[in-house]
């Protein structure tokens, strides 16, 4: 019977999803979005869009494989901001009226009547809750799979990650969105302030964003002005070399102040760079802390990114460093400290240490703890939901 | 762990049923009620009276602050029992993206009811409820009474041992108000019990077996309809018109009970019966109570030989008698008495009653 139960209430939130106008013009959409994507091409020359070229793009396609370029394409357009952002309220829209509409007077009293705990007529319905983004992600990912696997020839089986990764991301917004519609019985007041939380989870996700980016900035600079520093004293040691051996011309010296000047200048700006980052990095780690408690919208899309493209694939896609570390070798000078690169080279860009420090993030504290704030406010919801009288 | 009762005549066996709702209101006191197997009984009662709490309580749907009792044998709030209920809420409220048949198809599934059994059972109750045309149809074109037919249907689907109707004639015209009567004559007839909550009294009067009034939270009477309107029935004479030929009639009877004593009693007992008379309520030598309004006498009693010496003595007077007429209570009379406060004579507040403290400055 149970079994029974369940299709029941699945099969009537599927004749609900049918019925409403909204889900049909989201998957309009989400087709559209596959069909566009599918419009693009690259090879050796370029970008192409049907039959035109996209000017400029030459030098972007030589450093990136179709594979890599669809899918980081399919990644920042299709579900970093369609499913994430687009698709997400819209489904918000859709599906926050599903417990309002369950708890109205004449509606409630004909599922409890039924011999059906509350606690399972909780979960059920919940459940139906995520059929709407499930049906939308399930036919938008299966589209950029066959698109990716026709256009790039790659059968990347690995995006098919992105439903249960989306569908997570969706769990955190709906649970919430579920303990304020049993609570306020109101559709439109579950969804605003489901709105309002979202917009909580992403000020404190855009806060740890740019505390990242400022320390690991800072962290790539030192690295850079140790090598500055590490140059210039080197240079500055040819010079005084040249000076103390009579071979110096009449422009030698003013060279060699020259050079003071700017390791002189090159200390100061590692002593700010290292200020800045014992500045930053309290509070990171408060932020860091904080977010713990509250679900990871950011970070759990972003584990699709993490399982579908390499590190490698991001730094090709990076524009060259525009700084002049010369080829010096820090252990050779005397200056390498341990954990720092020792070659120019070695130096990690800023845009990889975030992608570092993002995917050093466990499964654990990502999901586990997002899933840990889900529970906890979906069993809130269903302890208000089985002890209230109707 | 629930243990097997034995089988039990009574479908619903309840004591002491309390439930007071956060915010204080205390919509139930102390309930004691029976319902037998193969009855239909009725729920009366003002609004706000309980009649809804109490069928959500026996329904699983509201959790009673107190509660005694077994209902189809199980304690009140056992899940599986309700396999064998059915329950009509009081404006039900189907998805509007639903067609009759797949309401029916979900109340089957939800209730357990096998789907080979299910295919079988919704075409013939949507024949029952004449809805068969409009099966395939969705909800949002129906009328609020053929809504109400599924509602009905829905509550069948499992074919319940016992099925709570609330207001199932809500917004039904008269053709569909008699359809429902036959269904719930229908059930009786094969043996089910039906719980009936409604303000139409008429209605109840006509199908129940049973019906008990619940007033403020309490129950304050139940019983069939014979035992609740045994005794409180009376007959009505009418005389003719006052004027100057035709004396007032209670001096008619004043003097008709006196000769009627004296022929009973010569013994001067008449006189003390007289004096019993209280405003315009005199007692015949036989023993019933007669009241007087204008030209209307009533005697308190079924027993039309009662009233024959009175008529004999008001003829031997030259009245005349217009119309004379048995009365006996309806369930109407008996629920407006119910809810009428006898030290006032005026109808009782409506709703279950606060417990809250009154307010500072409040009337004493």
């Amino acid at each position: 019977m149970i079994l029974r139960q369940t299709a029941a209430i699945f099969t009537d939130a599927y004749r609900e999803l049918n019925a409403k106008k909204l889900f049909w013009i989201t998957l309009l959409f989400s087709i559209i979005i596959v069909a566009a994507y599918a419009c693009f091409s690259i090879d050796d020359r370029g970008v192409h869009f049907l039959w035109f070229t996209l000017p400029g793009t030459e030098e972007y396609a030589a450093n990136i494989s179709p594979a890599t370029f669809f899918k980081v394409w399919m990644y920042a357009i299709g579900i970093g901001f369609w499913l994430t952002w687009v698709a997400t309220i819209l489904a918000l829209i859709s599906t926050a009226g599903i417990f309002p509409d369950l708890l109205a007077s004449g509606s409630i009293d004909l599922y409890l009547s039924k011999p059906i705990s509350r606690l399972r007529l909780f979960l059920t319905k919940f459940l139906t809750g995520l059929l709407f983004v499930a049906v939308q992600v399930g036919v938008f990912v299966v589209g950029c799979l066959l698109v990716i696997g026709i256009r790039a020839n790659a059968w990347e089986w690995s995006l098919l990650l992105a439903i249960p990764i989306v569908l997570a991301f969706f769990s955190y917004l709906y649970a919430i969105c579920t303990l304020f519609g049993i609570l306020t019985r109101s559709t439109i007041t579950a969804l605003l302030l489901t709105l309002v939380a979202w917009f909580c989870f992403f000020g404190l996700n855009t806060v740890d964003e740019v505390l990242l980016q400022v320390r690991s900035d800072a962290q790539a600079n030192i690295e850079y002005a140790q090598f500055r520093i590490a140059d210039n004293e080197a240079r500055a040691q040819r010079l005084q070399a040249r000076i103390d051996n009579d071979t110096a011309n009449e422009r030698t010296e003013s060279q060699l102040e020259s050079v003071k000047r700017t390791l002189d200048s090159s200390h100061l700006d590692l002593e700010r760079y290292q200020r800045t980052l014992d500045g930053v990095e309290p509070w990171y780690q408060r932020i860091f802390l904080t977010k713990t408690f509250f679900p990871k919208t950011g970070e759990t899309v972003a584990l699709l990114e993490r399982y579908t493209i390499e590190l490698d694939e991001i730094k090709a896609m990076l524009p060259p460093e525009q700084r002049d570390t010369g080829d010096l070798n820090l252990e050779e000078l005397g200056y390498a400290q341990p954990g720092q690169a020792t070659t120019a080279s070695e130096v990690v860009p800023a845009r990889i240490r975030i992608e570092m420090e993002r995917r050093s993030r466990s499964l654990a504290w990502v999901l586990g703890t997002s899933f840990g704030f889900t529970g906890f406010i979906l069993g809130i919801a269903a302890f208000i939901f089985s002890r209230r009288d109707y | 762990m629930i243990q097997n009762a034995p089988h039990s005549d009574l479908a619903i066996d309840i004591r002491s049923v309390d439930k007071r709702y956060k915010g204080k209101v205390h919509a139930l006191r102390g309930i004691d009620l029976t319902v037998g197997r193969s009855e239909v009984f009725g729920l009366l009662g003002p609004n706000g009276a309980g009649k809804s709490t109490l069928v959500k309580i026996l329904t699983t749907i509201v959790r009673p602050t107190h509660c005694e009792g077994r209902v189809l044998g199980k304690p009140v709030g056992h899940k599986p029992t309700l396999r064998t209920v059915g329950y009509l809420p009081e404006h039900a409220r189907f998805p509007d993206y639903l067609t009759g048949r797949q309401i029916l198809d979900s109340a089957a599934a939800m209730t357990g009811v096998p789907r080979s059994d299910a295919r079988k059972r919704i075409p013939q109750l949507l024949d029952i409820v004449g809805m068969t045309d409009w099966a395939k149809k969705k909800v949002t074109t129906y009328s609020k009474g053929m809504k109400q037919r599924i509602g009905i249907a829905q509550a069948l689907i499992n074919d319940p041992e016992l099925v709570f109707l609330d207001e199932p004639t809500d917004g039904v015209d008269p053709v569909g108000r008699r359809d429902i009567r036959n269904i719930v004559q229908q059930l009786r007839d094969e043996g089910k019990t039906v719980f009936l909550n409604s303000h139409l009294l008429s209605e109840l009067e006509m199908v129940c077996d049973r019906v008990a009034i619940l007033v403020q939270g309490r129950v304050v009477s139940q019983g069939t309809i014979d035992e609740l309107t045994r005794d409180q029935g009376y007959i009505e004479i009418e005389l003719q018109a006052i004027d100057d030929d035709h004396p007032h009639p209670r001096m008619l009877v004043e003097s008709s009970a006196l000769l009627l004593a004296s022929e009973t009693t010569p013994t001067g007992e008449a006189t003390s019966i007289v004096a019993s008379r209280v405003r315009t309520e005199f007692i015949l030598p036989s023993g019933e109570p007669v009241e007087i309004n204008k030209n209307r006498i009533r005697i308190h009693t079924e027993e039309p030989g009662s009233v024959q010496p009175l008529l004999d003595a008001l003829r031997a007077r030259n009245c005349i008698i217009r119309s004379l007429r048995p009365h006996r209570p309806s369930l109407e009379d008996l629920f407006m008495k119910a809810v009428t406060d006898p030290t006032t004579g005026k109808e009782l507040s409506p709703g279950a009653g606060s417990d809250k403290p009154a307010r500072k400055g409040a009337a004493q």
